[in-house]
């Protein structure tokens, strides 16, 4: 599931920020996303925020956490691995 | 006092000619072309969509927003002196002091130009684009 989710994410990644020399492979589940990283910036942040939204139905709110769910592709995953079991729980 | 009269930009470099409706998350307009526009009047059609979705963001606040970002931007056919296109710009999502905005014209009802558009906040405690030139 975890892999699974990390690969969705990196597909999504690829598609909606237009990365369109890179494959998901290319990608490290670790790899920093924003600074130093893949060097994604304020207007990806929000094309994250609308993919979370329209792929996932995941509202992010508190743009405090975010900056840390945000971090990489693993945190990324976990952040919406909880979420979704959160939801399927209530 | 209109908002239009506060935006940074003014003639002969502001677009947006005059709101025509407004609420929390649309605002729609006219961009008039003229021979005696400054630029392009593709350029300066663009130009417009992107102030009406400062008015639309920051007007409220007297505030200035910054224009980050121009995405799949398409002019379908040349925009001639005495066009009057009719702009729509809708506020799609905002993120962090980001916003996005749709936005898309017409002429006598057909579609001329839809395009995309990213502003950004600027930090409370940087003042406006018109005190950083000063």
């Amino acid at each position: 599931m975890t892999t699974d989710l990390r690969r969705k994410l990196k597909e999504l990644l690829i598609e909606r920020l237009k990365f369109e020399d890179m494959t998901p492979d290319d990608i490290k589940d670790d790899d920093a996303l924003f600074a130093g990283g893949l060097g994604l910036d304020s207007i990806d942040a929000l094309e994250i925020v609308v993919m979370l939204e329209t792929e996932f139905g995941i509202k992010v709110k508190n743009e405090g956490s975010a900056r840390e769910h945000f971090r990489s592709i693993a945190t990324l995953a976990d952040y919406v691995g909880a979420r979704l079991a959160q939801e399927a729980s209530t | 006092m209109s908002w239009l009269n506060q935006l940074p930009h003014q003639i002969p470099f502001r677009g947006a000619s005059a709101v025509t409706r407004r609420d929390e998350k649309t605002i729609e307009g006219l961009f008039v072309c003229t021979a005696n526009d400054f630029l392009t009047p593709e350029i300066m059609l663009v130009e417009a969509m992107a102030q009406f979705a400062g008015g639309l963001s920051f007007a409220e606040n007297a505030g200035h927003g910054f224009l980050t970002g121009i995405d799949r931007c398409e002019v379908l056919r040349a925009i001639e002196p005495g066009d009057a296109v009719a702009i729509t710009v809708t506020l799609e999502a905002g993120f962090g002091g980001t916003f996005r905005f749709g936005g898309i014209g017409r002429v006598d009802g057909v579609e001329v130009v839809r395009g995309r558009f990213y502003l950004a906040a600027p930090p409370a405690d940087a003042g406006s684009p018109a005190d950083a030139q000063t």
